[in-house]
C-alpha cells in the first residue's frame, strides 16, 4: 500500500511541470529521503540546510549562469522506495549526481545500483549516514561522504564514558543495517579496551514516538549499564528515553548524529510537556559538524543568513501536513556544508559538467575551506572529507557542547 | 409458505451429508497443503539460509556487520521468512533480525557443520518455526539460521480452508434451493393439497377435490382418497338416517322409562299408604282385641261360675276367638310391616346403622329369638361356629333379622331331622349359612324364592304360612352390605341357605355413636340404680289424633296404674300439658293442624314442660329428628304396648328427663363427640377432660348423668369423692370401657 502509493505519487510528480526543472534549470541534482513517516524531520531539514546554499547560489546567477536544482524522491526511510527513487532518478531524471540521501539500510541497499550504472558514472554526495559499508569496498569508489562515520561517534562515546568510570556500556538499537552499524562500532571500541557490551537490544525500524518501548527499557535496564548508546531515529529514541526515565533508568544515554537532535528534543519536550515531567536530563549526543550557535564559525553565519533569507521548504507534494521545521539544526548545517562542497564541485567542472568528470573534480579538492574549523581534503581512496566529532548536551533546552563530562563521572 | 415437515426433514438430511462431505474435503485439503506448505517453506528456508551462507563468507571476512544485516534484512522479506540470524565459529551474533533480543531457544538449536539442517523450533511467546541452518564455509566462519513461520502456513491454511469453505457454502445454497424448488413443486405443494383436502374431509366437507394435477403417485393417492370420501359420503347419509331412527327410539324410550319410574313411584307410595291406612286400625283391633282379653281373663271369666259346662264351653270358645283374632291380627301386622319394608328398601327410604359388632351376636340373638319355634316344632338346632369371630359393620337387627327368616323357614319347611346354623370366616367375608333337612326345593325354583310374593311348591297342599316377603327382605339387606344370598338345595333332602357379609373395619368410637345404643346402657343402669317403687298415681297425656287409639292406650295406661289425659291434636296437646303438667306425654306424630315434631319442639322449649319426658309413638320412622328435638323415646307403631308400659315406668322413675349429662373422657374427640351427640338429642352436654376438672364442674352444675371414661375413674377416683364427700348421691354414673 505504502509503496504503491509512493509511486503513484511520484508519477504524478513526473506528470507535472516542475518549476526548478523547466526554468533553465541546467544542473540537476538527485535526492532520495524520508519525507513522511517518523523520520521525516531528516529528510526535510537536510533538505531545507541544502536548498537554502543553493538558493543563495542560483539567486547570485549560478554556476556560469546555470542554475542548480534538486530532484527529491520521498522514500519515507524505506529501502525498496529508495531503489526505485534511484532507479528514476539515474534513467528519467538524468540527474548529474546523486545527493543527501538519509539513511543506512536505504544507502546500503542502493549501493549495489551504483556499482551496475558504473558505466553511467553515477555518484552519490554526502549521504546522512555514517555506515561502514559506502566507506568501504567495494563501493566506497561511488561515494562521497563529507561527515564522519558512526564507527567515529561511537568509538568517541565509549572512549569519553570509559574515562569518566562507566565501563557497563548497554546498547539500544534499529534492527537494521543502521542500527547493526552503530553496534559494530560500539563492540569493537569495547573490544578495543577488552570489554564487552552488558546488554544488548532492538526495535523495529518505524517506531513512533507514541509506541511503548518497555519492553526494551526493562531488558536493558536489567542490565544494569553505565551508560547506555542509543543508535536510532529521532522518534523510537524519543519513545524509548521516556520508556527507560520512566522505568528508572537514569544513566547517561548517548544518541548518535543520525539522530537528528533537535527533532528528538522536540518529542521529549513534547512527551515532557504531556507527562510533566523533564526527560532531558543526562543525554549525550554526538554530532558530526559544528554547533551551529557558534557565530565565530563563519559557515555557521552564512547558515543562518541563508536560512534566515531564505526558509526553504520542500515541495508541498513530497511531505504531509504537520510537520514544524527547525529554525537552524545540526541536520540542516549538514545540508548546508554538503551543498557548498557541492557547488564547489560543480564549480570546478566548469561550462559543461558531465558525469564523468565528476570523481575527478572531488578527488581534486585539497584543503579547501569552507568556512568550519577543519579544512578539506579529498582523494583517490580518500573519499570522507570529515572526521570531527562534537559532543553536545540539553541545556535550557538546547544542545550545546559538552564542556565538563566529569558530572557523569563514576 | 412454512415448509412441510417431510421437506424440511429432506433438506436437513441433504444439508448434513453435504456438510459433512465438505468437512471431509475441507479436512483432507487442509492436510495435503499443510504437507505442500511445510515442504515449500523448507525448501525455501533452505535456499535462502544457504545463499546468506554463501555471501556471507566474503562479508564476514572482509566486510562490517552492517552490510551483512542489510542482507539479511533483505532476504527477511521473502514471505514466509520469520527470523534471520548469523553467529559466527564462536557462537556470537554477528547479525540478526530480532527485536527486542535473540532469544535463547535459536541459539540452543543445533547445527551442522556439513549439511543445511532443518529443526522444529518453538519461541516461547512467539510461536512454531522451522529452522534452517546452514553452515558458512564448513562452519569455520559461522552459521547463517532462517526461520520460516509456521504461523504463515497455518495462516494459508486457513485462507485456503475459507476459500473451500466458501466454495462449498455457496454449492451448498445452490443444492439446497435446488432441492427445496424441487421438493415444493413435486412433493410439498401435491403434500399441502392432500393434508388441506383431508382436513376438508375431517372437516365433513366431502365434495372437495384433491386438485392435483400431476401425474404420479400424489394423483393416484388423491384419486384413492376422493373414492374414499365417496364412499364415505354415502355411508354417513345412510348412518344419518339409521341415527335418527335410533334417537327417535331412544326418545321414545325415555318417555316410556319415565312413565314406568313415574308408576314405581306411585307403586311405591300406594304401597305405604295402604300400609299406613291398614295399620291404623289394626293396632286398634289388635289393642282391643288383647284388652278384652285381659279383661275377660281379669274381670268377667272369675264372675261367672265354671260349673256350667254350657257357659264354660261358650267362655273357651269366646277366649279361643279372640285368641285367633289376636294371631290373625299380629299376621296381618307382620304382613303390613314386610310391605312396607320391602316398599321402603326399594325405595331407598329406609335409615341404615352402621355399627360395629361381633358376628356371634346374630347367631345368639337369632338363635334365642327362634328357639320356641324349635321346641313347638320339635326339631334341634345344631350349631358350628368357630370360637373366634370377626367384627363386622352394618345394621345389627336387620342382620339378625336375615337369620331370623332363614331359621325360621328352615323350621316352617322341615318336619324332621335338624336345622344346622353354620358360621365360616372365609378370608374377608364371613359366611352364615342355615342347613335344613327339610323339603328342599327344585332347582327351577331356587331363584324365585329371593323373588316378591313367591311362594313356591304347592299352596294348596302345603300351606303356605306367611307371605313370600321375607327372603326377598333378606336379599335387599345383604346386598345392601355389600353381601350375596344364595340357595343349595335337593328336593326332598334339604336346603341351605347362606349368606355372607363383608368383613367391617371397626369405625373409631363407633360402639359409642349409637344414642340407642347408649340410651339402652343408660336405661339398664336406671333400672339397677333406683329400686322400683310408685309412691302416687302419674298423669300421663296421650296425644294421638285417632280417637281410637287413644282410647286404647287410655284403657292400657288405666289398666296399668296410670291416670290418663288426652288430646286429639298437637295445639290441644300443648295446652293440656301446660294446663294439667302430666307427668308424661305420648306423642303421634302424623296429626293435623299440628304434627308431634312440632310438637315436641314447643313442649321441649317451654320452661313449663320442657322437664316432662316425651315418648314417640308413630310409623313415621325418623328417629334421628325425634331425638334431636329432644324426646325421650321413640316407639313405632302398631304398639307394643309391653314395650310401651316398661318405657313408661322408666321414665317416670327418673322423674324429669336427665338434662344435664356430664361428659368425662381425656381423650378429646370421644368427648368432644359423645357430647356433640348428646346435645343433637336436646341434652345439655358439658365436657371435661380430666378429673380434677370433673370434680368442681360436677359440684358446680349438678348434672344428672355423668357419662365418664373407666381409665379416669381409676386414676382419680372421681366416683368416690362424688358420691360420699360431695353429697350428691342422686347423681347417675355410666361407665364407659374402651
Ligand atoms: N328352608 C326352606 N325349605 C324349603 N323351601 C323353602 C325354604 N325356605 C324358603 N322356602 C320357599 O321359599 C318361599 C319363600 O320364602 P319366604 O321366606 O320369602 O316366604 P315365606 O316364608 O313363605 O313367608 P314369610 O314372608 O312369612 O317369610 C317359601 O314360601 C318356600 O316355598
Ligand atoms: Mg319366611
Amino acid at each position: 500500500m505504502y509503496l504503491r502509493s509512493i509511486i503513484l505519487v511520484s508519477c504524478l510528480l513526473l506528470l507535472l511541470p516542475f518549476p526548478q526543472a523547466s526554468e533553465a534549470a541546467d544542473i540537476v541534482l538527485g535526492m532520495s529521503a524520508a519525507f513522511t513517516g517518523p523520520s521525516r524531520g531528516l529528510g526535510i531539514e537536510l533538505y531545507r540546510g541544502t536548498l537554502a546554499y543553493i538558493e543563495r547560489v542560483n539567486r547570485s546567477g549560478g554556476i556560469n549562469g546555470r542554475k542548480i536544482a534538486i530532484k527529491a524522491y520521498d522514500d519515507g526511510y524505506n529501502p525498496v522506495p529508495a531503489i526505485e527513487n534511484t532507479i528514476r532518478l539515474i534513467e528519467k531524471d538524468n540527474v548529474l549526481f546523486l545527493a543527501d540521501y538519509v539513511g543506512t539500510p536505504t544507502v546500503t541497499r542502493i549501493l549495489p545500483l551504483l556499482k551496475k550504472y558504473s558505466d553511467r558514472h553515477i555518484h552519490l554526495f554526502f549521504p546522512f549516514t555514517g555506515a561502514q559499508p559506502q566507506r568501504e569496498a567495494p563501493y566506497n569508489e561511488f561515494v562521497f561522504n563529507l561527515r564522519a562515520s558512526y564507527s567515529q561517534e561511537t568509538a568517541g562515546l565509549v572512549d569519553h564514558f570509559l574515562k569518566i568510570g562507566r565501563k557497563r556500556i548497554a546498547v539500544f538499537y534499529q534492527a537494521d543495517a543502521y542500527g547493526r552499524s552503530g553496534w559494530e562500532g560500539v563492540r569493537k571500541a569495547l573490544a578495543g579496551h577488552g570489554l564487552r557490551m552488558v546488554g544488548e537490544v532492538t526495535y523495529r525500524r518505524g517506531t513512533r514516538h507514541t509506541d511503548s518501548l518497555r519492553e526494551q527499557a526493562v531488558i536493558l535496564k536489567k542490565a544494569a549499564p553505565d551508560a547506555i548508546i542509543s543508535i536510532g531515529a529521532y522518534a523510537a529514541c524519543a519513545a524509548f528515553i521516556r520508556d527507560a526515565r520512566d522505568e528508572g533508568v537514569d544513566v547517561p544515554i548517548a544518541n548518535v548524529s543520525f539522530v537528528g537532535s533537535e527533532s528528538l528534543l522536540s518529542r521529549l519536550m513534547e512527551i515532557g510537556r504531556e507527562k510533566g515531567k523533564d526527560y532531558t536530563a543526562n543525554l549525550v549526543n554526538s554530532q558530526v559538524v559544528q554547533n551551529y550557535d557558534d557565530m565565530t564559525v563563519r559557515a555557521v553565519r552564512e547558515y543562518r543568513e541563508a536560512m534566515d533569507a531564505y526558509n526553504p521548504m520542500p515541495p508541498l507534494e513530497l511531505t504531509d501536513s504537520g510537520y514544524e521545521p527547525q529554525k537552524y539544526s545540526y541536520v540542516g548545517f549538514e545540508g548546508f556544508l554538503n551543498a557548498k562542497l557541492m557547488v564547489e564541485v560543480l564549480r570546478r567542472m566548469g561550462n559543461n559538467p558531465d558525469r564523468e568528470r565528476v570523481r575527478g573534480a572531488v578527488e581534486g579538492i585539497k584543503d579547501l575551506d569552507i568556512g568550519i574549523n577543519t579544512r578539506i581534503t579529498f582523494g583517490p581512496g580518500k573519499h570522507q572529507g570529515l572526521d570531527d566529532v562534537y559532543y553536545t548536551t540539553v541545556q535550557q533546552g538546547r544542545f550545546v557542547p559538552i564542556t565538563d563530562w566529569g558530572r557523569w563521572s563514576k | 409458505m412454512r415448509m412441510s415437515v417431510l421437506l424440511r426433514k429432506n433438506l436437513l438430511i441433504v444439508v448434513s451429508s453435504l456438510f459433512a462431505l465438505a468437512l471431509a474435503v475441507a479436512a483432507f485439503s487442509s492436510w495435503n497443503l499443510y504437507r505442500h506448505l511445510t515442504g515449500e517453506y523448507v525448501s525455501k528456508g533452505s535456499a535462502v539460509a544457504e545463499s546468506i551462507a554463501n555471501s556471507g563468507i566474503e562479508m564476514m571476512l572482509n566486510r562490517d556487520a552492517s552490510t551483512l544485516q542489510a542482507l539479511i534484512d533483505q532476504w527477511k522479506e521473502i514471505e514466509g521468512v520469520a527470523y534471520i540470524i548469523v553467529v559466527n565459529s564462536e557462537r556470537e551474533v554477528i547479525s540478526h533480525t530480532f527485536v527486542p533480543v535473540v532469544p535463547d531457544e535459536v541459539l540452543a538449536v543445533e547445527t551442522s557443520a556439513r549439511e543445511t539442517r532443518v529443526n522444529k523450533l518453538h519461541i516461547r511467546g512467539k510461536g512454531d518455526y522451522i529452522d534452517v541452518s546452514a553452515p558458512i564455509l564448513g562452519g569455520v566462519i559461522g552459521y547463517v539460521h532462517v526461520g520460516m513461520d509456521k504461523g504463515m502456513i497455518e495462516k494459508g491454511i486457513q485462507a485456503s480452508v475459507v476459500g473451500q469453505g466458501s466454495l462449498i457454502a455457496l454449492i451448498l445454497a445452490v443444492v439446497l434451493l435446488i432441492t427445496y424448488l424441487f421438493f415444493d413443486r413435486h412433493v410439498d405443494s401435491p403434500l399441502k393439497k392432500l393434508t388441506s383436502y383431508a382436513n376438508n374431509m375431517l372437516a365433513h366437507n366431502y365434495s372437495a377435490t384433491a386438485g392435483i394435477e400431476s401425474n404420479d403417485e400424489f394423483k393416484y393417492l388423491a384419486n384413492a382418497i376422493e373414492q374414499i370420501a365417496g364412499h364415505f359420503q354415502r355411508v354417513i347419509a345412510n348412518s344419518e338416517q339409521t341415527m335418527k331412527e335410533l334417537s327417535d327410539t331412544a326418545g321414545k324410550l325415555e318417555a316410556a322409562n319415565a312413565r314406568l319410574k313415574e308408576l314405581d313411584t306411585m307403586k311405591t307410595d300406594f304401597t305405604s299408604t295402604v300400609s299406613h291406612e291398614l295399620r291404623t286400625p289394626l293396632t286398634s283391633v289388635l289393642g282391643f282385641a288383647k284388652l278384652i282379653k285381659a279383661r275377660l281373663n281379669e274381670r268377667i271369666f272369675p264372675l261367672i261360675g265354671t260349673e256350667d259346662k254350657k257357659t264354660e264351653k261358650t267362655m273357651k270358645q269366646i277366649s279361643g276367638n279372640i285368641d285367633i283374632i289376636i294371631s290373625e291380627g299380629e299376621r296381618l301386622t307382620a304382613l303390613i310391616n314386610d310391605v312396607l319394608d320391602i316398599a321402603k328398601m326399594e325405595a331407598g327410604k329406609i335409615e341404615w346403622k352402621k355399627e360395629s359388632f361381633s358376628a356371634r351376636e346374630i347367631i345368639d340373638r337369632s338363635t334365642a329369638a327362634t328357639s320356641s319355634l324349635f321346641e313347638q316344632k320339635g326339631l334341634t338346632l345344631l350349631k358350628e361356629v368357630p370360637d373366634e369371630l370377626p367384627m363386622i359393620t352394618g345394621d345389627r337387627d336387620r342382620l339378625i333379622q336375615v337369620a331370623i327368616n332363614l331359621l325360621s323357614n328352615a323350621v316352617k319347611f322341615t318336619e324332621r331331622g335338624s336345622v344346622t346354623f353354620r358360621a365360616q370366616d372365609a378370608g374377608g367375608e364371613i359366611v352364615l349359612s342355615v342347613t335344613d333337612s327339610g323339603v328342599g326345593i327344585a332347582p327351577a325354583d331356587r331363584d324365585k324364592v329371593f323373588e316378591k310374593f313367591r311362594q313356591v311348591g304347592n299352596s294348596l297342599t302345603g300351606k303356605a304360612k306367611g307371605t313370600g316377603l321375607g327372603l326377598p327382605i333378606c336379599k335387599e339387606i345383604v346386598t345392601h352390605h355389600g353381601g350375596k344370598i344364595w340357595v343349595e338345595s335337593e328336593p326332598g333332602r334339604g336346603s341351605t341357605f347362606s349368606f355372607s357379609i363383608p368383613r367391617g373395619e371397626p369405625e373409631a368410637a363407633e360402639g359409642l355413636s349409637d344414642m340407642d345404643d347408649l340410651m339402652k346402657r343408660l336405661r339398664e343402669q336406671v333400672m339397677t340404680a333406683i329400686p322400683s317403687h310408685r309412691s302416687e298415681r302419674k298423669k300421663i297425656l296421650v296425644v294421638d289424633d285417632e280417637p281410637n287409639i287413644r282410647e286404647l292406650l287410655g284403657q292400657a295406661l288405666t289398666s296399668s296404674g296410670y291416670d290418663v289425659l288426652e288430646a286429639a291434636n298437637g295445639i290441644e296437646g300443648i295446652k293440656t300439658a301446660k294446663k294439667e303438667r302430666p307427668d308424661l306425654i305420648t306423642l303421634d306424630i302424623m296429626m293435623p293442624e299440628m304434627n308431634g315434631f312440632d310438637t315436641a319442639v314447643v313442649l321441649k322449649n317451654d320452661p313449663q314442660t320442657m322437664d316432662i319426658p316425651i315418648i314417640v309413638l308413630s310409623i313415621v320412622e325418623d328417629r334421628q329428628r325425634g331425638y334431636r328435638i329432644g324426646v325421650d323415646r321413640y316407639l313405632s307403631k302398631p304398639i307394643d304396648m309391653d314395650a310401651l308400659l316398661k318405657e313408661t315406668e322408666l321414665l317416670l322413675q327418673r322423674g324429669a328427663s336427665p338434662k344435664k349429662f356430664l361428659v368425662v373422657d381425656d381423650d378429646e374427640p370421644t368427648a368432644k363427640a359423645i357430647t356433640a351427640m348428646l346435645e343433637a338429642r336436646g341434652y345439655s352436654a358439658i365436657d371435661s377432660c380430666c378429673g380434677a376438672e370433673c370434680i368442681e364442674k360436677a359440684a358446680s352444675l349438678k348434672p344428672d348423668m355423668i357419662i365418664i371414661d373407666t381409665v379416669i375413674t381409676h386414676r382419680h377416683d372421681v366416683m368416690k369423692t362424688l358420691r360420699y364427700e360431695k353429697g350428691m348421691e342422686n347423681v347417675l354414673f355410666v361407665l364407659l370401657g374402651k
